[in-house]
This record gives structure tokens, C-alpha cells and sequence, in this order.
């Protein structure tokens, strides 16, 4: 295994190239979807380490989605970090994922954030193994 | 701040009553004018019956003192006159006929004993009806004063004095022809039955005086025979003073009697006739026509008062009683209610011009409620608005930011220095383009009511300590020294909206800082009975008095002057106002032009309680 896998799902096309760049930067290898439906077909096609979700999104809401995920046993070690702007929905989400970033979201914050919670390489001590 | 109390003052319901009625007031006032017109019209009334019974009464008592004067007169007349025809008689017939004065003695009963004397007061004649003679007995008749009188040619009438048989008499005498007198005991008894017989009124009473003011004849014989006078007395002295002795007036009589009485003489033997009756008597019709009055003034004023009273309710009381409820109604917004009823005077013209009012406060209100509903919708579609715009500003200002942060992070590839400093320019300004935007979001959503709470126990000293962090390193830029302080006595852990109180904090702080060059910035929090204080005072530039009065109002910005890098959109004290108002505290602040200034956040501290209580 080389690279985390880290899926990025965000309507909106320059913040999810941000999104994208900053996990990158982290270390991830990154997919990214840009509705709610894209984003079930992704999921059901790959396992990822983490998830930077949207919940405003085009099909399906990032709740939804983040029930799915929820309900994946193949997906109970992917991480979700809701990325929104909308506080009150994102609390009502608050015990299901692991984190809430309120946007707007800085490159450096959610790089360093992606860092230190990249799964260990093998034989390395890490966060969360 | 705690609310202040004002106890309402009881106060009495029936004194209210009795200011404010105006049936009472219209009632006291006409039951004053009809009692002082029925007082005056009784007073006038009572006087003129008064005076004219008064009047009345001293004509009868006249009229009964000259019929009395006129018995006792006819009276003295007859034994004059018999005691003249002896007088005329000739001396040589009296001697051959002694029977002669017998004969006349039984025609005049009045007449006890008559003597015929001769100039030298020898008895020539004489006749008695009692058991002796009393007048011809007498050895000193030439002295007697009786025939010295008569001697002199006047006639004399004597006291009353009692016979040896105890029958009250007197003696008269007169002069005869050949200078001799005619002398005669008069029977009392007699003066008193026709005196007894002359009875008026109730109370009326005569009696007879003779010029000596001795009692000679009255109803009550004990009087007489106990030699009462009056001489002195006012009544005989007014009389006395009057020709004949017509004389009358209202006194206190002998007995002690108030009276009305009237006065006459008997010229021949110089007696003076009372004719009394008691005031109470005469005075009684008087009082019976005053009580006769004062009973028909109260049933007339009580009838014209309880006539009034049921008018003024129809006419007045019981309209103006329609016109209130309506008013009340009307008050209480049912507009419809009309009140006009086919009155026609004055109050009609109020109720019609009341139900005008009605009828325009309608439309009024009908005008307002559409104006209110479009102000409404319009306040709703601009804080809808300006959520949305807010919401959607924030997006590319999101993306603005992270690609500014991904030069800046050199991701592309190392920066010079001019680069740097734009990216810098770059952040700095998205970062206040977004306050300004939450700033507006935050103020829409308060007037959209839309704003969300999360009310939770949290830790002050948390909220201190980010706050401490995050303003910190601003205030540190500035060259400012950050004091923070948390009173021992303040709760450990509070019940609240923390990222309210946080946004409160961070929101006067960073007004703080921003205007204060020197010194340092204090934020304290402090307990105060039922609330907590957050105060964040600072060695700043002050705030003038007039700005101070406006310093919370949306939109104001106190210092035109200040540099547009300092200025905001003018909603944070707003926000802060309001937002420590929806927690149901309050916000006020105190400020010295050059020195400084404090402000104070007021939250309840009823959730810290219940916390404390549960910890």
C-alpha cells in the first residue's frame, strides 16, 4: 500500500482542487465527487481512508451520504470530516463524523489536520491504527 | 438588570366613586339648590303665615278683651245704675218706704248691701242680703275713704275684702243728690261667674284688675282672695300707658304663662280687663303650617331628585354608559361595533361622530395591516436575502482564501518578496471581507429570528483561555498586553450558548484592540447577584458623549475619521446588543474621551445556579 486514499466530495469544483491539493500535500492519493449520487458510485467502487464531505450537495446531502458511509461495514475504517458551512446541520451530524471543519477552510489548516491523521505505514506508531 | 417594581396603592373604591361620578356631582348640586329654594320659599312662607295668624290672633284677643270690657262694664252699669236711682231718691220717701231698698237689693243680686247716707255720712237708708249689715253698722263712716271719695263727688271702688259669712265682696260708693253718698258692697262672687263664663279658645283666660292693680276677678279664686297684684308689672304699665288702656302684646303673664293679651278699661271704676291666651295656642297653627312645609319640601325634593336621577340615566347616564362600552370595544379592536341608536340631541351627534371614528380607525387600521404585512414580507425577503447572499459570498470568498493559502504555502513554488506581501494583501482583506459577511449573516439571521442555540454547560475559564489565545496574538501585534482576570466568587462551570457568549467576547475585545494604540486591553469576568459580567475595558481613545447615545445602533460608526482599514460595516455592538438580549441580559458601557473605555455584558445566572446545583 502506498498512499492513503482520501475522497473529496464537494460540488463546488475550485474548492474541491483545493481540497484536493491540500491532502495531497498531506500525503493522500485523492479522488474527488461532486454530487451525491457520484459520490455513492465512488464509495461503493473503492474503500477510502478519508472522506471530506460537503453536505450542501447536488442529488443526495451530505447527511445522507454520511449514513451510507455509516452503514458500510467494508467503510468502518474510513474517517469523514465535514466540510460545510451550514453549523446547524453539521451539529445535527456532529456524533456521526469524526470531525467538522467550518468553511471557510484554509489549505494549510486542512493539510496539517490530513496529516496527522494519515494511517500508519506498516511498523510505524500512528494515530488512530 | 433586575426589573423594577412599582406596588400599585390601593385606593378606595367609593371615595373614587364620589370624585369622579358625575351623577353624583349633578345630584348634590340640585339637591343644594332645591333644599336652599324650598328653605327659602318654606322660610318665606312660614313668615307670612306666621305674621298673619299673629295678626289674626291679636284681633280676637282684642275682640275678646273689649267683649269682656263690654260684660263687666254692663255689669258695673246695672249696680250703678241702681246705685244712681237710690242716690236720686228724696230723703223724706226714702224714710216712709224702708222696703223700698229691700225691693231693689232683690232685683240686683250683685248687690249685697246698699246704704243711703246724708252729707254728713248719717244713714238715711239701708238694705242687706247678707245675715248683717256691714256698711251701716260702721261708727267711722265720715272717715271711711270710701265716703270721703264719694263725698268729693268722685266714685270709689274698694279692695276685695271678705264678709264675717266668708263671701268675698267689695265696696262702691258714689255721690247722691243733697251732697250725701250712696254706698253698696258689690258681691264678688257675682264679677266672678260672669268673668268664669267668658271663655275662649283652648287657653284663653280673662280677668278684671282694679286701679290699684289688685286682682278683683279671675277663673282662679284663690288668686283673688290671696290678694295677688300686679302692680308694676310691664303688661299693667303698657296698658296703663294707652288711652282706655287699649293695649296688646305678647308677655310673660302673673302665672308665668307666655301669652298673647289684650287690655280694656271699665272707665267708671278704673278696672283694666286682661284677655290672655298662651303662645301655644296661637302660635300652634303657625307650627303646623312650618311642619305642613318642611313635609311637603322633602317629598318634593325627594320626588324632583329621584325624577332627575331616573332622567339624566335615560337621557344622559344610560347613553353615555353605551358610548364607553363602545369605546371599551372599540379599544379592545372590535372595530365593527357601532353605537349610534336613534338618539337625537347632543350625544347622538357624539355617537354618530364616534361610530365615524370607528369607521375610519377601520380603514386605518386595515391600511396599516397592509402596510405593516408588505414591510413585513419586505424585511422577510431582505433577511432571506441576506442569508443567502451571505451564505453564497461565502463560497468563492472560501475559495479565495485557500488559493491565497496555497501560494502562500509556496505549493507552487517558492514567492519573492513582492509576491509574499500580495498574497498577505490578499488574505488580510478576504479575512475582513469575511467578518463583514458573517456579521451580516449573523444580523439577518437575529431579525429573521432564525438564529440557532446551543445551550450547554461550558467552563469560563475556557471561554478565557481561547480567548486569551486567539486576541492575544492580535493585541500582541499591536504592541498591546492582553489582562485577563476571573473573580474567585464566579461559578466554575455556567449554562449557556458559549459560542454566543464567545462571539460576544471576541466582538468587544476586537473592538478593544483595534481602537487602542498604547497600553493594554483587561477582560475580567465577574458575578453580580443574579448575573454574571463579562467586562472588557481598554486604555483606548474613548468614545465622545453625543456617540456614546447611538453607540449600539445598527450601522453606526462612531468615528468618521477613523482609517477604513479600522471601520467595520457597523453591526458588531449591534449584534453584541442583541445577542446578549436574546440571552436575556443587557449590555452598557461607560467611556472617557482619551482614557478608555468599559463595557459590561449582563447574562443571567439562572443556569449557572441549576448547574452548580447538579455538580
Amino acid at each position: 500500500m502506498s498512499q492513503p486514499l482520501a475522497l473529496i466530495i464537494e460540488d463546488e469544483t475550485d474548492l474541491g482542487e483545493i481540497f484536493s491539493m491540500a491532502l495531497q500535500a498531506a500525503g493522500y492519493e485523492t479522488q474527488q465527487a461532486f454530487t451525491g449520487p457520484d459520490a455513492l458510485t465512488k464509495l461503493a467502487g473503492c474503500a477510502p481512508d478519508l472522506v471530506v464531505l460537503d453536505l450542501h450537495l447536488p442529488g443526495l446531502d451530505g447527511g445522507q451520504v454520511l449514513k451510507d458511509i455509516r452503514r458500510d461495514a467494508r467503510l468502518r475504517r474510513t474517517r469523514v470530516m465535514l466540510a460545510t458551512a451550514d453549523a446547524a446541520f453539521a451539529r445535527t451530524l456532529e456524533k456521526e463524523a469524526d470531525f467538522v471543519l467550518l468553511k471557510p477552510i484554509s489549505f494549510s489548516q486542512l493539510r496539517d489536520l490530513a496529516r496527522r491523521l494519515k494511517p500508519n505505514p506498516p511498523g510505524e506508531p500512528g494515530v488512530g491504527a | 438588570m433586575p426589573p423594577t417594581t412599582h406596588p400599585l396603592k390601593p385606593r378606595s373604591t367609593w371615595l373614587r366613586f364620589w370624585r369622579q361620578s358625575l351623577r353624583v356631582h349633578v345630584l348634590i348640586a340640585l339637591g343644594s339648590i332645591v333644599a336652599l329654594a324650598t328653605i327659602m320659599v318654606g322660610l318665606g312662607i312660614g313668615f307670612f303665615v306666621y305674621r298673619s295668624d299673629q295678626t289674626n290672633w291679636q284681633n280676637r284677643q282684642r275682640e275678646a278683651a273689649r267683649y269682656a270690657a263690654l260684660a263687666v262694664n254692663e255689669f258695673v252699669g246695672r249696680v250703678q245704675v241702681s246705685m244712681t236711682n237710690v242716690g236720686l231718691l228724696d230723703t223724706a220717701y226714702l224714710e216712709q218706704s224702708p222696703s223700698l231698698l229691700f225691693t231693689l237689693l232683690r232685683q240686683n243680686p250683685a248687690l249685697l248691701e246698699i246704704i243711703r247716707l246724708d252729707y254728713q255720712g248719717q244713714v238715711l237708708a239701708g238694705a242687706y242680703q247678707d245675715d248683717a249689715p256691714v256698711l251701716s253698722n260702721l261708727f267711722t263712716i265720715p272717715q271711711s275713704t270710701w265716703f270721703v271719695t264719694a263725698r268729693r263727688g268722685q266714685t270709689y271702688a274698694g279692695q276685695v275684702q271678705i264678709s264675717a259669712n266668708q263671701k268675698p265682696y267689695l265696696i262702691l260708693a258714689q255721690p247722691a243728690a243733697d251732697h250725701g253718698v250712696v254706698a253698696a258692697r258689690l258681691s264678688l262672687e257675682a264679677l266672678w261667674r260672669l268673668v268664669d263664663g267668658l271663655r275662649f279658645g283652648e287657653t284663653g283666660q280673662v280677668y278684671v284688675v282694679d286701679s290699684r292693680g289688685s286682682l278683683i276677678a279671675a277663673e282662679d279664686q284663690e288668686l283673688v282672695l290671696g290678694h295677688t297684684s300686679l302692680d308694676g308689672r310691664a303688661e299693667l304699665q303698657a296698658a296703663s300707658a294707652q288711652r282706655d288702656h287699649r293695649w296688646t302684646g305678647e308677655y310673660v303673664n302673673f302665672q308665668g304663662r307666655q301669652v298673647l293679651g289684650s287690655t280694656q278699661l271699665i272707665e267708671p271704676v278704673q278696672w283694666t280687663v286682661f284677655a290672655e291666651t298662651q303662645l301655644t295656642e296661637t302660635l300652634a297653627a303657625t307650627r303646623r303650617a312650618l311642619l305642613l312645609l318642611v313635609g311637603i319640601a322633602l317629598i318634593f325634593s325627594l320626588a324632583l331628585l329621584l325624577a332627575t336621577n331616573s332622567a339624566m340615566r335615560s337621557i344622559l347616564f344610560n347613553p353615555l354608559a353605551q358610548l364607553r362600552d363602545g369605546a371599551v370595544r372599540i379599544g379592545q379592536g372590535d372595530l365593527e361595533h357601532r353605537v349610534s341608536s336613534g338618539w337625537n340631541n347632543e350625544l347622538g351627534q357624539l355617537a354618530t361622530a364616534f361610530d365615524e371614528m370607528s369607521a375610519n380607525l377601520k380603514e386605518r387600521e386595515a391600511a396599516l395591516a397592509q402596510a405593516r404585512d408588505a414591510a413585513q414580507s419586505a424585511s422577510q425577503f431582505k433577511s432571506r436575502l441576506l442569508a443567502n447572499v451571505s451564505h453564497d459570498l461565502r463560497t468563492p470568498l472560501s475559495a479565495i482564501m485557500g488559493y491565497a493559502d496555497i501560494l502562500k504555502e509556496e505549493v507552487y513554488g517558492e514567492l519573492n518578496e513582492r509576491q509574499r506581501n500580495s498574497v498577505q494583501r490578499i488574505l488580510a482583506n478576504t479575512q475582513r471581507l469575511l467578518e463583514l459577511v458573517n456579521s451580516l449573516l449573523d444580523q439577518a439571521q437575529i431579525e429573521a429570528g432564525r438564529l440557532d442555540w446551543e445551550i450547554a454547560p461550558f467552563k469560563p475559564a475556557d471561554l478565557m483561555t481561547e480567548l486569551q489565545n486567539v486576541m492575544g496574538v492580535l493585541a500582541q501585534q499591536k504592541g498591546l498586553q492582553l489582562i485577563t482576570y476571573i473573580d474567585p466568587g464566579l461559578p466554575v462551570i455556567v449554562h449557556g450558548d458559549q459560542r454566543r457568549v464567545y462571539q460576544i467576547a471576541t466582538n468587544l475585545v476586537g473592538n478593544a484592540i483595534k481602537f487602542t494604540d498604547r497600553g493594554w486591553v483587561r477582560v475580567a469576568m465577574l458575578p453580580d447577584s443574579s448575573y454574571w459580567i463579562i467586562r472588557v475595558s481598554d486604555t483606548g481613545r474613548g468614545i465622545p458623549p453625543e456617540a456614546l447615545k447611538h453607540i449600539f445602533d445598527p450601522f453606526n460608526l462612531v468615528d468618521n475619521s477613523t482609517t477604513r482599514s479600522e471601520r467595520g460595516v457597523g453591526l458588531g455592538l449591534s449584534i453584541v446588543q442583541q445577542l446578549a438580549g436574546l440571552m436575556g441580559g443587557c449590555v452598557d458601557v461607560t467611556s472617557e474621551l482619551g482614557h478608555g473605555s468599559t463595557f459590561s455584558v449582563h447574562l443571567p445566572v439562572e443556569h449557572i445556579r441549576a448547574v452548580e446545583e447538579h455538580t
